[in-house]
């Protein structure tokens, strides 16, 4: 038997095919040889398919941006935002920085995609917001910022493979085609805070 | 991209063909049945059943997850879902990633179940090179490698081929649960 497999229609046109030994259909139906198992009751057509559409969330959010990370924070957690400026440098402690020749004590930090501090603010965040806790005077650097009022949200789990204990976010929501994770400030400065090296 | 596979899984779960008592052949090898094999990373193979497999992606596109697993890509779009993608070198070597494993040139699509009968869901393992299909039977039946102690959770069982021991993944194992 041959086992044809090719690219998608309408996508490159190529093919590939495969040879492919004439499988027992009772050895994969029993799981018995050579211990394959197999998924009872299923036919090709009319699979059953994992429900994963997540009760909607409706009210006002900030998405903030930075290189390819998209996080969405409820607004009331995202302080005014401002334009930085002038240029950051790295201030006394790792992985925060001062404004050049800003004698106001404020700190800045800027997030990797991977949600990591970065130790230099790289050159295109301009948009500067305070998170969280009145009082606190971190600022953190973006590309751009969205507000997003009186929108509707479908949270969708982070599937548990890829979660490890200390993974700051476990629910994405996907808007104007971009995916973005759904996260609070506390979230975001621990696992932030907890990359310094 | 997408490598499709065109066997429908009513072709792999069919029944087997009948035969009168007269007909059956007498076998002198043992049953073979045919398995996906991927190379996960240089030299190194796993299998997969068949009929777990639904897809081939070339040069895959995900968005990483912060925080993620060690050996997590991130999540894949496949047919309007996210899949996660991972990379089964650092998961069954506790390994971070290195340069073979930093974008997979290939994405392999694969069924499990959370539960016994229950819905489908999906998820994927990313290669550096094409899988393909071989057949195997239970003659080649051996030992799991003892170079990691995640074989035994993620393997059903492992056979002999080319001299090498292969792993037979059940994909169950594999995407369910966080491998800590």
């Amino acid at each position: 038997m041959t086992e044809k497999l090719k690219f998608q229609p309408g996508e490159h046109g190529e093919e590939a095919t495969q040879d492919e030994a004439i499988s027992p259909a009772a050895g994969l139906a029993n799981g018995q040889v050579a211990g394959l198992s197999t998924y009872s009751g299923n036919s090709g057509k009319g699979l059953p398919r994992e429900v994963d559409e997540g009760a909607t969330q409706r009210g006002n959010y900030v998405m903030l941006i930075a290189d390819t990370l998209h996080l969405v924070l409820p607004q009331q957690e995202v302080g005014a935002a401002e334009y930085l400026e002038g240029k950051l440098e790295a201030g006394g402690e790792s992985g925060f920085m001062r404004l050049h020749g800003d004698e106001h004590p404020r700190r800045y930090a800027a997030l990797s995609a991977m949600m990591t501090l970065h130790p230099l603010c790289p050159a295109d965040r301009f948009m500067v917001t305070w998170l969280g806790e009145d009082g606190d005077d971190l600022g953190w650097c973006w590309n751009e910022l969205q507000i997003l009022i009186d929108v509707e949200l479908r949270p969708q789990p982070v599937p548990k493979v890829l979660l490890a204990p200390n993974s700051p976010v476990d629910q994405y929501v996907e808007f104007d085609g971009k995916l973005a994770f759904l996260c609070n400030a506390q979230q975001l400065r621990t696992f932030a805070f907890a990359s310094r090296s | 991209m997408y490598l499709e596979q065109e066997q429908s899984l009513e072709n792999v779960n069919s029944a087997p063909p009948m035969f009168e008592p007269d007909a059956i052949p007498v076998l002198e090898q043992c049953p073979q049945v045919a398995a996906r094999l991927i190379e996960y990373a240089p030299g190194r193979h796993v299998a997969l059943p068949l009929h777990t497999t639904y897809a081939l992606i070339e040069q895959p596109a995900f968005v990483a997850v912060p925080g993620a697993a060690h050996y997590a890509y991130g999540l894949l779009t496949w047919q309007g879902k996210r899949l996660p993608l991972l990379n089964l070198y650092a998961l069954v070597y506790l390994a971070a990633f290195n340069g073979f494993s930093g974008i997979p040139r290939y994405a392999l699509v694969a069924a499990y179940q959370n539960v016994a009968c229950g819905p489908l869901a999906f998820g994927a393992i990313g290669l550096s090179s094409l899988s393909k299909t071989i057949a195997i039977g239970d003659d080649a039946q051996c030992e799991l490698p003892g170079d990691s102690m995640l074989w035994p959770r993620l393997a059903l069982s492992c056979f002999q081929y080319e001299g090498q021991a292969v792993p037979i993944l059940d994909t169950s194992r594999v995407f369910a649960a966080y491998h800590g």
